[in-house]
């Protein structure tokens, strides 16, 4: 019965390694491969430090480093921090007692400069920049700090695997992944505690400015190609050619002839013809506005809202006066038009579509402006 | 996953399938050199930019304009009729491709709106990314130009505090741009100057660990201003330390010499992409002769040299750069491809 218990054991054992042939048996070295290729790879597919590493301290920091808390929060904090301790001890208990000069050494005087700084003994340094724990996986170099390397081939594997796999070789490349852990751990730890809390205070700037171009496009006058890529793109290219980063969208428009429909309004005119639709042409107009802090168009000069004028042709079919007529328009909001246009003498108020629709309750709209009476 | 890849469309409207069709051609690349049991998908995730929107919005909103005022002004002396002016707005290869990339480089406020999308759709992937992980980015034809100005944008864009994102805090692993027109669409950013570039150092100087930029050598688009740093570039220990690759390959496959797969399908290109996004010895120097070989002898040079000569003629050396020389490039190229794939 025993026998065939530990019979059982074995066979599962044996089962559980050549499904997942790396996942316990990282640290050991398999004489068939290159010791350096072996590291690089193991390295990049996350087994040593990484998300598929199961060593205990691997697990634990991995507990730490939950993303599911926030950037800001001082719960994310404290994880980081305490996983950044974690490797820290876990690399003294291992190397307390090694020469000084050593790389585990260096290794060490990093991880407690990097401890030290998250923790607030020291003042940020190299050591609390992600960048400064991650491996070189060609190379297998880290560069903790500017005139600070540590090499992980020169240090355990080009002299111990020079001859071929090897004792020597073999215990060689289990420090190296010890170290390799450590540093990936750490660079882990570090990326967590400042990465995502750096990206997010940008990218809350460039929300702002999606919000801005948003309310640009879709809420102010709608402009025709012209407009844009004639008039008011060129104006702002050159008045943004020394911005810094995302510039910010203009608190201006230009309206060059511009086609529209409005509603007017003809007191003298024949009955029936008083009210008619009209094709409006504002030849040269501009609407200003302002940006609040949360990316809305508010009013230029203290107003609620954004304003325009501008001078505009309107052509309407109406018997007794003439079909072409000149005027001014004022825009409220960028929705509302209000003007007056002068034909053969007689004037006429107009509305635009948007304010007349208003109305549409009251007054029959007419869509089109030929033939209909 | 271990490295997350951000995908940058090029031209043209992108739509879920074609970043499927990105995906499963890595995946393919990828599983050609991987050893055996090793999986794209163990590896890699990827993550669609789309930043189309910006252009979209454009199209629709002046289709609608136009709707509005024909309906309204139907029969007016002088006004056409709606069926007169659907080539205006309807999808052809003007609106939906040449049309993005002349909004893009001539209009500043759509460009501007663009790079607000896609800066803000970086952060956010990049947010999403379990610390520690890798982030690459690849970008294709317009993409390129796009990624280019965002990531600089990124790291210029005043916080509310004042303080900008530097690279010690967070930067790519590599940046790769297939089919690189950043030049051919620079505006407010030297595209050899700033930030776009490999580094060794952890400092703020580089966005990237590794920099990929490949511009075929027939392909005209890129040609009209070719991406073309100095041997130097950006310094010489980051040249001899193999952080960039600058490639101009030049055999072709099929007529689109443009299209995203003809960059990836040629080992000439992603064999070096591969070796940044794993590690040198990733691929060895015997499979890459294997490889490329084997691609040499599938697609000669003589086996399209009609069309070459084509292309050549579209490629005229570096004229002073309009809006009118890019669309008659575009023209050109679409109708070469036009008439030798009807043929």
């Amino acid at each position: 019965m025993k026998n065939q218990l530990h019979m059982a054991c074995v066979l599962v054992a044996a089962a559980l390694l050549s499904v997942a042939p790396y996942a316990y048996a990282v640290d050991v070295y398999d004489p068939g491969q290159n010791a350096e290729t072996t590291l690089s790879d193991l390295l990049d597919r996350g087994y040593i430090g990484g998300a598929k590493d199961e060593d205990p301290l691997a697990k634990g920091v991995a507990e730490l480093l939950n993303e599911a808390i926030k950037a800001d929060s001082p719960t994310r904090y404290t994880n980081g921090v305490s996983a950044i301790f974690n490797i820290l001890a876990s690399a003294r208990q291992r190397w307390g007692e090694v020469d000084p000069d050593s790389s585990e050494k260096k290794l060490l005087g990093a991880l407690d400069r990097a401890w030290r700084q998250f923790a607030g003994i020291e003042q940020a340094g190299a050591q609390s920049q992600p960048g400064a724990w991650k491996i070189d996986i060609n190379q297998l170099v880290l560069r903790i700090a500017p005139d600070q390397e540590l090499d992980f081939k020169a240090t355990y594997l080009t002299d111990a695997c020079a001859a071929g796999p090897s004792a020597a070789c073999r215990a060689a490349y289990s420090n190296a992944v010890v170290a390799a852990r450590y540093t990936e751990l750490t660079h882990r730890a570090v990326d967590y505690l400042v990465r995502d809390k750096a990206i997010l205070a940008t990218k809350k700037a460039a929300d702002l400015r999606v919000r801005q171009w948003e309310q640009y496009f879709a809420k102010g006058i709608p402009q025709w190609p012209w407009e844009l890529a004639l008039v008011n793109g060129p104006i702002y290219g050159s008045k943004i050619r020394d911005e810094r980063g995302l510039a910010p969208p203009p608190d201006w428009q230009m309206i060059v002839l511009h086609p529209d429909i409005a509603f007017e309004y003809m007191d003298d005119a024949e009955d029936g013809q008083q009210f008619r639709p009209a094709l409006t042409i504002e030849v040269i107009g501009a609407n200003l506005w302002s940006w609040d802090k949360k990316g809305k168009q508010r009013g230029p000069w203290g107003l609620g809202f954004p304003v325009g004028a501008g001078v505009l042709a309107s052509y309407a079919d109406r018997a007794g006066t003439d079909d072409w007529g000149w005027g001014g328009v004022i825009h409220l909001n960028h929705k509302y038009s209000f003007g007056l246009t002068t034909r053969s003498g007689d004037t006429a108020i107009f509305v635009s579509a948007n304010v007349s629709s208003l109305f549409e309750d009251v007054m029959e709209k007419k869509s089109k402006f030929l033939g209909d009476n | 996953m271990s490295h997350r890849i951000l995908l940058v469309h090029g031209m043209g409207k992108p739509s879920v399938a074609m970043f499927d069709g990105w995906k499963a051609a890595l995946k393919r690349i990828y599983e050609e050199y991987s050893p055996e049991g090793q999986s794209f998908e163990d590896q890699f995730d990827c993550v669609p930019i789309n930043y189309d929107g910006a252009f979209e919005e454009r199209r629709t909103a002046w289709a609608e304009q136009v709707d509005e005022i024909l309906q309204n002004a139907a029969g007016a002396p002088g006004v056409p009729a709606k069926e007169d002016l659907e080539s205006l707005t309807e999808d052809n290869f003007f609106t939906t491709h040449i049309l993005d990339v002349l909004l893009y480089r001539f209009v500043p406020p759509v460009a501007e709106d663009v790079r607000a999308r896609v800066v803000s759709a970086l952060l956010k992937a990049v947010d999403e990314t379990p610390s520690g992980t890798k982030v690459s980015v690849l970008a294709h034809s317009l993409g390129t130009s796009v990624l280019h100005d965002a990531v600089n944008a990124m790291y210029e864009t005043p916080r509310a505090d004042g303080t900008v994102l530097s690279p010690v805090d967070f930067r790519f692993h590599a940046i790769c741009m297939l089919a690189n027109v950043s030049r051919t669409l620079e505006t407010r950013w030297d595209v050899y100057k700033p930030r776009i570039r490999p580094g060794i150092a952890n400092d703020a100087s580089h966005a990237a660990d590794y920099f990929l930029s490949a511009s075929h050598r027939w392909d005209p688009l890129v040609a009209l201003r070719r991406y073309s740093p100095m041997e130097s570039w950006p310094d010489p220990a980051t040249r001899l330390a193999g952080r960039a690759a600058l490639l101009s390959p030049g055999l072709l496959q099929r007529w689109n010499v443009h299209d995203f797969s003809h960059y990836l399908d040629d080992p000439f290109v992603h064999i070096p992409m591969l070796r940044f996004l794993r590690y040198e010895k990733f691929i060895t120097r015997a499979r890459q002769k294997e490889a490329e070989d084997a691609f040499m002898k599938d697609n000669p040079i003589s086996r399209f040299d009609d069309y070459r000569k084509r292309l050549e003629a579209l490629i005229v050396g570096e004229a002073e750069f309009s809006w009118k020389r890019l669309i008659e490039v575009f023209k050109g190229f679409a109708k070469a491809v036009r008439d030798f794939s009807e043929n």
